[in-house]
């Protein structure tokens, strides 16, 4: 199984993240993750680092409701941004919304990998970095 | 001598010839001896065989049995006032055919001023009254249906903008009486707060001649807005002149009304959905994924015991949220497509996703859909429809033989009625009737039982303008009916 390299949870759910981050070190299939709490700081980092692939996340899990940049805010700011031709970004849009609009909305858009609905279990994560 | 006794032939000729035309005759009462003369055309109209020997009775004996008390008092008042007043009556002839005369005449005096004579005409005037009454009717139907009329209408004088003509549903709409708007300016009629808006709508009238459904207001005699849809055309006559612009305007209030709770109707229920969706299924999500985390812990078997049960209820919750989320989906869900189904081939697909189930209680299913084969409706209702009739047969069996479903279509009082039929357990209507497809509710003691497939399939039928009920005996079974609004397919 590949192993991820770099993976960033974008959710102001302090206990979402927590659980995850522990899930995802357990799984022992990614060496780094990395917890923002809203859109904009995740798209700062990625801004800043836009030039270094090396800093750049392999992996987001991006939720959709969040205070001061949420999650389509995020793939707006995303979809403009210029990366290295050679570094790509999986997208995982990962929200509690069971919203049809919603979900069909963030499928259609091409950078979005997948949506999953929470909660993220330990089966579910497992698939979605097997996948990767 | 002989010219002139020529003349008078041809003059009489000439006169009987224009009382055939025009259906007149005339004649003489001689009252002192209540001898009458009759022209020859009177005797035609009369459909009396020409006689010399008649008298006033001979024509008082056509009138019409109704008329008589009437004619006497005419023909009475006449010979008081010395006067002759033309009147008009029925009369009923041999054949059975009524007719309405009109008579005038002129009365003759001696010179103690007695009556002596009365002669006059008698015209045949049925056609003409008639075409009288029918104008009559159908100004009166006229009047009635413009003055009762859904909408409001007035009419304007072109050179001026003062209006001429107005209906009852105007005045009672805004408050007036006729007169207080008639000979009025029509501006009295449109709120000063809107001119503008009134403005755009006389000048768009003023170029194109006629303005259809603009949405404006009219100003009640209170100053209160009425929202109405305003039409408004020029009448012309052969020469192309304008006689007068008319005007009608609907009153839509309440349709803006109703509009506006039903946005808000929707936008609580989306509100709700959004609660559901992020304030309640986020936390539960948090629960869920505790849970999960805990089973790769290393616990005891107690501790175990105690995890399990904990994901069982957050599992529950969650499968509420999510069946909430889609009833209220449904409610607003106006666009879903209707298509065209077969429904024994949809039927089949089904039973197929159920064949384990039917096949561990050895259920019987029968199909008659030959009254109704296919139907236009949304795929997903009809699979929602017939999977949870179906699951509920196969739920709530008997113990005591295995269940015989059957599925039938027919065509009852212009609905499409689909019914499903079974031998189960049955329901207890006197205990349930009111909670029967209510979200949630359950009736019988059964592990699966969660009272959700009833309230969705009810909340999809509903949502396409059908119903859906039931009839049930506990012990014997249950029968469910689906009704489907007609079609045009």
């Amino acid at each position: 199984m590949n192993k991820v390299h770099r993976l960033f949870i974008v959710d102001d759910d302090n206990l979402f993240t927590h659980i995850t981050s522990l899930v995802v070190d357990d799984s022992d299939l990614v060496e780094e993750v990395k917890v923002y709490n809203n859109g904009k700081e995740a798209y700062d980092y990625l801004s800043t680092h836009r030039d270094s692939p090396e800093k750049l996340p392999d992996v987001i899990l991006l939720d959709l409701s969040m205070p001061i940049m949420d999650g389509w805010g995020f793939l707006d700011k995303f979809m403009n941004l210029k990366l290295p031709q050679a570094k790509t970004i999986e997208i995982y849009i990962c929200s509690s919304s069971i919203s049809p609009e919603e979900i069909e909305k963030a499928r259609s858009m091409s950078v979005v990998s997948d949506y999953i609905i929470k909660p993220l279990t330990r089966d579910k994560l497992i698939k979605m970095i097997g996948e990767i | 001598m002989i010219t002139t006794e020529a003349e008078l032939i041809k003059k009489n000729y000439l006169l009987s010839l224009a009382e055939e035309m025009v259906m007149i005759g005339h004649w003489q009462w001689f009252l002192p001896t209540n001898e009458v003369l009759w022209s020859d055309n009177l005797y035609t109209l009369f459909q009396h065989k020409p006689e010399s020997d008649i008298t006033y009775e001979t024509y008082f004996g056509y009138v019409h049995p109704e008329d008589k008390e009437y004619v006497t008092e005419c023909v009475t008042q006449s010979i008081a006032d010395k006067k002759f007043h033309g009147f008009f009556h029925r009369i009923l002839l041999a054949d059975g055919s009524v007719k309405t005369i009109h008579l005038m005449g002129k009365i003759f005096l001696d010179e103690d001023d007695n009556v002596v004579e009365m002669i006059g005409t008698c015209q045949d005037v049925t056609e003409q009254k008639e075409a009288e009454m029918k104008l009559a009717e159908s100004e009166n139907l006229y009047r009635y249906l413009y003055e009762n009329a859904h909408a409001m209408h007035f009419s304007v004088r072109p050179e001026d903008g003062v209006i001429i003509k107005c209906n009852q549903t105007l005045c009672m709409s805004l408050g007036y009486k006729a007169p207080e708007i008639i000979n009025s300016p029509m501006h009295v009629l449109f709120p000063t707060t809107k001119k503008t808006e009134v403005d755009l709508a006389l000048k768009a009238f003023a170029d194109k001649g006629e303005v259809h459904n603009i949405e404006t207001s009219l100003e009640r005699k209170n100053g209160s807005l009425v929202d109405v849809l305003l039409n408004a055309s020029s009448v012309i006559n052969d020469a192309g002149e304008i006689l007068y612009h008319r005007v009608s305007c609907i009153d839509v209030t309440e349709k803006l009304n109703s509009a506006k709770k039903l946005k808000l109707q929707n936008q609580r229920l989306s509100d709700f959905c959004s609660i559901i969706s992020h304030n309640l299924r986020g936390p539960l999500s948090n629960i869920s994924m505790i849970v999960d985390y805990l089973h790769t812990t290393k616990l005891n078997d107690q501790q175990s015991e105690v995890i399990d049960r904990l994901n069982g209820v957050v599992e529950h919750l969650n499968e509420v949220f999510n069946e909430l989320v889609e009833s209220i989906s449904v409610r607003y869900d106006t666009e879903i497509i209707s298509e065209k189904i077969k429904l024994e081939k949809e039927l089949q697909m089904i039973l197929k996703s159920f064949e384990n189930q039917i096949k561990d209680c050895d259920a019987s299913i029968t199909i008659d859909f030959t009254k109704v084969t296919h139907i236009y409706y949304p795929r997903k209702y009809i699979e929602s429809i017939f999977s949870n009739l179906l699951s509920n047969a196969l739920k709530y069996r008997s113990p005591e033989h295995p269940p015989s479903i059957k599925f039938k279509s027919e065509i009852q009082e212009n609905e499409i009625v689909l019914s499903v039929s079974d031998n189960g357990l049955g329901i207890d209507m006197e205990l349930h009737r009111d909670n029967l497809f209510k979200i949630r509710k359950v009736f019988h003691d059964h592990p699966d039982a969660r009272g959700f497939g009833l309230f969705m399939t009810k909340t999809q039928v509903e949502a396409m303008g059908g119903s859906i009920w039931v009839e049930s005996k506990p012990g014997v079974g249950s029968t469910f009916y689906v009704s489907f609004p007609i079609q045009n397919t």
